[in-house]
């Protein structure tokens, strides 16, 4: 559905260029789930926004890269997908909310705090589905039904600030879907909330996209959500992918040591409830390494070329891959690149 | 045998809410109701529960913050109520806190060297700047900071590095007991571990208590050595930490349990969240205040509020019901 090619984002800060986004790729399949997972700063949000062309510029620039979305129809009349970096800001506009759906940890990012929630919600039907009066009214009532609110038409004349935090990404998830998207972005959508309002929304979001062909670009920094939620995960450490793969293989066998180091560091409700085997140091800024592995000075298992060489990405037929000097890291039917 | 370092003894904070216009009666916010533990020297006791429900009102009004509506607090032996002038001065030495936010609890004009030794300055701990400067490298050394950043500004510092600087400054005193509100909820996976670590290697070192007040179970069970769960403004459960963890007996903290997603992909494990949302303290449902959202609720909870009551010698639950009688029963939807 979508398919991102070497995306490349910089910014140019007083300190001279970050390499915020430095050589992104990963695919989003019809009806899939792919979490972004990775510390703050390591570039998600700025991913997430480079799709859609909606990077800061000035300071930002995505400087290479493809995102391809794939035409409307399936298997419809051979139209070639379409790259959004070439995208004219028209073009860009129809597929923001009406093919690629974006929401935030913070809904009020999105909302407009001086209107209702019907008068938001009926504005995009307008904007995008040239759906107007009654029926668009109809239709959003019936889309905040969907997503677990109830008394639906009387909600429509409240106001954000009215709701809380868990109503409020209910309301965004309602208007994210209005459109039916192909394409969901959720960027850290649960992050401020308590864990069992996080438990409903994540709920919702599964629920609502399930049996349905709606592709799911899900950010987080938890590997719980991870695990939850994902079908496949891309794990980013400093402005790169460092390990790619399906959810089982990634918690099961993680083969980069920094997610491996992640997975053994993280406290749990079961098992033994010792000192936790931590990574030490801190995750450098994104795009800060001039050579070598970015993750080299915090590895367990660095070696001299680790400093010297960028890694290498290893890669397996399941789609999974690894960017790692590790030797023991390609097995049989990894191939080396 | 250990001695009971803080006692908190029904302890309730009530806010005024702002009236309306037509309203004649002044209404109370129940930010706490009624709360009541002990900390042992050099244990930690972990505060639990979703956002409002009033852990950070408890402690604040533990460390003076907040004046109570009711109860009373015992430390190292004096009721904090009784003390004033120095007496008081120096029983607020003894604890300590460090906050959730490490960017907005460190002033931003002060470099790290002042922020970690103002509380020494404050209470004139040493009469000479060299003394300080050992006292200040000391700290800086047990928190794992190098003595080369003391002249770094917060903005120059990592989250991590910042809850550093907060926990060093919080030791500089010498407390008994340190009050950790949400210390590693605004830290990345890697610097959480650490921070962690870090806190029970200062218990270790230094005997220090914890009040450790955290939304997060699964950190709560690397921390704690008992677990108090509160639920708007008041005591659900109680218990040690591998009992609470295991034989959970208040359907909300087994509610809080599930809700905990673990880092391991299992499909089928979902069990229904908890509904709904947390209601207003202003105006609490009745009998038990987590009816409405219980999945186990009967006709008494409507009605009744339970006491917190013991099941055992360390074991207190506020529930009408045992697990025996509430576990396997889920009652969402049988009678809507
Ligand atoms: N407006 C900006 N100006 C300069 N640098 C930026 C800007 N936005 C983001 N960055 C840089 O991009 C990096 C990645 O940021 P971001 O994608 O927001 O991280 P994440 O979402 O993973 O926490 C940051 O480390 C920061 O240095
Ligand atoms: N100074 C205050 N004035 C009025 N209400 C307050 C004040 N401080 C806290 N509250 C209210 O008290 C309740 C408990 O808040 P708090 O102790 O901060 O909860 P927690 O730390 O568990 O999230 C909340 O409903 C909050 O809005
Ligand atoms: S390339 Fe080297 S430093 Fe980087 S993760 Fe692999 S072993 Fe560690
Ligand atoms: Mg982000
Ligand atoms: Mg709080």
């Amino acid at each position: 559905m979508l398919d991102v090619r070497n995306l490349k984002t910089y910014f140019s800060t007083d300190e001279g260029e970050v390499r915020a986004v430095d050589g992104v790729s990963f695919a989003i399949a019809r009806g899939e789930i792919l979490c972004l997972v990775g510390e703050s700063g390591c570039g998600k949000s700025v991913t997430a926004m480079s799709l859609l062309g909606l990077v800061p510029s000035p300071p930002g620039r995505v400087v290479a890269g493809e995102v391809l979305l794939a035409p409307e129809q399936e298997g419809g009349d051979g139209a070639s997908a379409l790259d959004l970096r070439k995208a004219s800001e028209s073009e860009l506009r129809q597929v923001r909310g009406r093919r690629i759906a974006m929401i935030f940890q913070d809904p009020m990012t999105s909302l407009n705090p001086y209107l209702t929630v019907g008068v938001q919600l009926t504005e995009v039907l307008e904007v995008h589905m040239r759906m107007r009066g009654e029926p668009a009214r109809e239709r959003a009532a019936q889309m905040l039904t969907s997503v677990g609110i109830s008394d639906a038409e009387q909600r429509l004349n409240d106001y954000p600030h009215e709701m809380s935090g868990g109503i409020r990404q209910r309301v965004m998830i309602a208007m994210a879907l209005l459109c039916e998207p192909d394409v969901l972005i959720a960027d850290e959508p649960t992050t401020a909330l308590d864990v069992t309002i996080q438990a409903q929304i994540l709920a919702l979001i599964r629920q609502l996209q399930e049996g349905t062909g709606l592709g799911v670009l899900l950010i987080t920094h938890d590997l719980g959500v991870v695990a939850n939620m994902a079908d496949r995960v891309a794990v980013m450490y400093a402005g790169r992918i460092v390990e790619q793969g399906p959810v089982e293989a990634i918690f099961d066998d993680p083969k980069h040591p920094y997610t491996a180091g992640l997975l053994r560091s993280l406290p749990q409700l079961s098992g033994p409830c010792e000192t936790l085997p931590v990574i030490p140091g801190l995750p450098p800024p994104a795009g800060s390494t001039e050579r070598g592995c970015s993750f080299a000075p915090r590895c367990d298992r660095v070696m001299d070329r680790c400093w010297q060489q960028d890694p290498p990405t290893v890669r397996w037929g399941s789609g999974r891959h690894v960017v790692c000097h590790l030797d023991d890291i390609a097995t049989e039917d990894g191939e080396r690149r | 045998m250990s001695r009971a370092l803080l006692e908190v003894k029904d302890l309730s904070v009530h806010f005024p809410v702002r009236r309306g216009w037509f309203e004649r009666e002044q209404r109370w916010l129940r930010a706490v109701d009624g709360v009541s533990f002990t900390i042992q020297e050099g244990r930690t006791l972990g505060l639990v529960g979703e956002s409002g429900c009033g852990k950070s009102t408890t402690a604040r009004a533990i460390v003076g913050l907040n004046t109570p509506t009711a109860g009373e607090i015992h430390f190292a032996g004096k009721r904090m109520a009784d003390l004033d002038g120095p007496a008081l001065r120096e029983a607020r030495r003894g604890m300590q806190m460090v906050f959730q936010d490490p960017y907005s609890s460190l002033d931003p004009r002060m470099m790290l060297g002042d922020i970690i030794a103002e509380p020494l300055r404050a209470h004139r701990v040493y009469r000479s700047r060299t003394e300080e400067r050992k006292r200040v490298a000391v700290l800086m050394d047990q928190v794992g900071l190098a003595t080369s950043m003391s002249g770094r500004y917060p903005h120059e510092l990592s989250g991590g590095q910042r809850q550093r600087a907060g926990i060093a400054r919080a030791l500089a005193l010498k407390p008994r007991l340190v009050i950790a509100d949400e210390p590693v909820s605004a830290l990345d996976m890697s610097i959480r571990a650490q921070i962690i670590n870090l806190l029970g290697e200062l218990q270790d070192e230094l005997s220090i208590a914890y009040l450790f007040i955290a939304h997060d179970l699964a950190v709560v069970r690397h921390t704690c050595d008992e677990v108090v769960v509160m639920y708007l403004g008041r005591i659900v459960e109680r218990a040690p930490r591998e009992r609470l963890f295991t034989a959970a007996e208040h359907p909300y903290t087994q509610a809080l349990l599930d809700a905990v997603l673990p880092p391991r992909p299992m499909r089928d494990r979902r069990s229904l969240p908890l509904l709904g949302d947390v209601p207003s303290p202003v105006d609490p449902p009745s009998g038990c205040a987590f009816h409405p959202r219980c999945a186990h609720a009967v006709e008494e909870c409507r009605v009744e509020t339970p006491g917190l009551e013991a099941r055992s010698h360390d074991h207190e639950v506020a529930c009408h019901l045992t697990p025996d009688e509430w576990r396997g029963s889920d009652r969402r939807g049988a009678d809507a």
